[in-house]
């Protein structure tokens, strides 16, 4: 309890001293990592409370960037019209999506999942005439307010930081709630929950259109950090990679996904020094932690503190049950 | 009116491709509830191990078979050595899938280069013979045969043998098979080995159809995806007329409406999902 307040603080600490002490391009890491963090937090809070692993995060990311693409530099809509239709599109999207899957378990949720993004990304590769296929839409930049460029990497990074420790917090907020806690009940026992009178597929669907919205956020800050939106990013390549992050992590704790997304971009760094097979690292990667610690970096550490001090009961170290 | 007969039976050859790949997965699926993700990387390993025999041997025959068994070879593997060690959670098996066959799909690439690879196939089967409306070349009239014939031999076997009633008796309630005394396990071993063989067979002669390039691996995989939810999972009747919708949707929107190809081949998936979420011919579970 208290040392979770603690941790909390370190890691807000340290963002802030991030870009004082750090060059334009760790400060640009940084970004990236952030705006990937937050695609993993939405893989995870759909992952960790439901046990729902979904493939279509990244397409929801996908779909708000194309309309910022799309509205911004095609018709030269004002920036803070053009975020708001992305994260409304995006909502739209997440309740369609929604709608479909709600009924479906793990793995068909999985398949279903895989199969709807990929449908996004079809539409995105092969409609050239509104989404400009393979090439993409590039020129997507930020607006100057105020002669302060919001392109500029550290401002961009004072944007990005504020937004996404503020998402982690209320998702820290949400898994505390009792709709929290019932997602987590529903995870373990649909049935139960069902006879106890609560609403188990309206919850698990407000679960994926919040999910869906934390993707869309994500979605805003990466095409203004490429600056340019384009059908890879949809891509199940990239899918597969937040997922990676999330489990190499630890999906079912709050800073799980991005402590993976932190050690999965370090790793990256360091492999492109001797070879560029990236998906083989990232498959490798996905490969291991399953074998190994399918509970994630976050839980192998908090079972470390834990041994130390005084054992401590916890929610989320119940076993799953098998699908019935 | 040519064209109307042009994309029927492009339509046609597109389901023979997509029933021999997606046969025995949706039987593996039906049987353990473990979909392999990594089908598309076994079509794409059969497609260039089997290409690369036929530039060698000149046999076609043999190219073929050793596409098959490459992939049979990396089902078996992945079977023994990986998901047998996380068995029983259905999702972490779905996800090493995911893995391996990011790594083989990787690997592929290393080897074979990111240039499209067609298959070189003798002149006699190239040339077209004439099928009464139109000119069709005959290599693709002996897939749809093949896949015919696969088709009823799965059906003979599914209907009449020992094996056969057994998969059915596990697609349909696994604990009760396994209580009457039917091991479960090691028939799901051999479904996926024979699963993996059928993703290798049509990953060498999908390839006078569909050339192998970087990606393939995925699309494949979502075609047969999209096959198997159609027509349910564990159901080869389904998989069957789920093969036929998705190859002529396919065919019928490349041709007309080409921006829209890929999209319209998930349409009649997402109406089957709404409105009937077990699959055409699936069972509830």
């Amino acid at each position: 309890m208290k040392r979770e307040h603690l941790i909390i603080l370190a890691i807000v600490a340290a963002l802030v001293v991030w870009p004082l002490l750090m060059g334009n391009y760790a400060v640009s890491q940084a970004n990236r990592a952030m705006i990937y963090a937050l695609a993993a937090l939405s893989f995870s809070l759909l992952a960790g409370r439901l046990g729902w692993f979904s493939l279509c995060q990244t397409t929801f990311a996908g779909i708000s960037g194309y309309t910022i693409a799309i509205l911004g530099v095609r018709y030269g809509l004002p920036f803070p019209l053009v975020v708001t239709l992305a994260l409304l599109f995006t909502a739209v999207s997440a309740v369609i999506f929604g709608l479909l899957t709600v009924r479906s378990r793990q793995v068909s949720f999985l398949m279903l999942t895989l199969a709807l993004g990929q449908m996004v990304w079809a539409l995105s590769f092969q409609w050239v005439d509104i989404t400009g296929g393979y090439n993409g839409i590039a020129g997507v930049r930020m607006p100057v307010y105020g002669g302060v460029d919001l392109n500029d990497t550290r401002v961009f990074y004072i944007l990005v930081v504020t937004v996404t420790v503020a998402i982690f917090l209320a998702v820290w907020r949400l898994y505390r709630s009792p709709f929290g806690l019932l997602l987590l009940g529903i995870q373990e026992n649909e049935q139960r929950m069902r006879a106890l009178g609560h609403p188990v597929y309206l919850a698990r669907f407000i679960a994926f259109v919040l999910a869906g919205m934390i993707g869309g956020v994500a979605g805003v800050f990466l095409v203004y950090d490429m600056g340019i939106m384009s059908p890879s990013p949809l891509g199940l390549g990239h899918a597969v990679w937040v997922l990676t992050a999330a489990v190499l992590g630890g999906y079912r704790t709050l800073l799980g996904p991005a402590l993976g997304v932190a050690v999965l971009i370090a790793l990256e760094t360091l492999v492109s020094q001797y070879t560029d097979r990236h998906m083989m690292v990232i498959g490798l990667v996905l490969l291991l932690s399953i074998l190994l610690m399918p509970r994630g970096l976050a839980e192998v550490f908090e079972q470390y503190f834990k041994r130390k001090s005084k054992p401590q009961a916890s929610v989320t170290t119940t076993t799953r049950g098998e699908e019935p | 009116m040519n064209t109307f007969y042009f994309l029927t039976l492009n339509g046609l050859t597109m389901a023979a491709l997509l029933f021999i790949m997606a046969s025995g997965l949706t039987l593996a699926f039906g049987l353990m509830r473990v979909v392999n993700l990594a089908h598309g990387a076994f079509y794409l390993l059969g497609g260039y191990i089997g290409v690369q025999v036929i530039r060698d041997t000149g046999s076609l025959t043999l190219g073929i078979l050793a596409g098959g068994l490459a992939a049979l070879a990396g089902g078996l593997l992945m079977e023994r050595f990986l998901l047998q060690r996380v068995r029983g959670m259905d999702l972490s098996e779905a996800l090493l899938t995911i893995a391996v066959g990011l790594i083989i799909a990787d690997a592929l690439l290393v080897v074979y280069g990111g240039q499209p690879v067609s298959l070189p196939l003798p002149r006699e089967l190239r040339a077209p013979v004439d099928l009464g409306v139109m000119m069709y070349p005959y290599f693709r009239v002996l897939i749809m045969v093949f896949a015919v014939l696969l088709g009823i031999a799965l059906w003979l076997v599914m209907t009449y043998t020992r094996i056969g009633a057994a998969i059915r008796a596990g697609v349909d309630d696994r604990e009760t098979a396994m209580a009457q005394g039917i091991n479960v396990p090691l028939l799901f071993g051999g479904v996926f080995a024979v699963a993996s063989f059928l993703a290798g067979i049509a990953g060498v002669v999908g390839t006078s159809y569909m050339s192998l390039t970087q990606g393939l691996d995925v699309r494949v995989l979502m075609l047969s995806l999209v096959v198997i939810i159609i027509g349910g999972m564990g159901s080869l009747k389904g998989a069957a007329v789920g093969a036929l919708i998705t190859g002529m949707v396919s065919s019928f929107a490349t041709g007309y409406l080409p921006q829209f190809a890929l999209f319209f081949l998930f349409l009649p998936m997402t109406l089957i999902l709404v409105f009937r979420p077990q699959g055409l011919f699936g069972r509830t579970a």
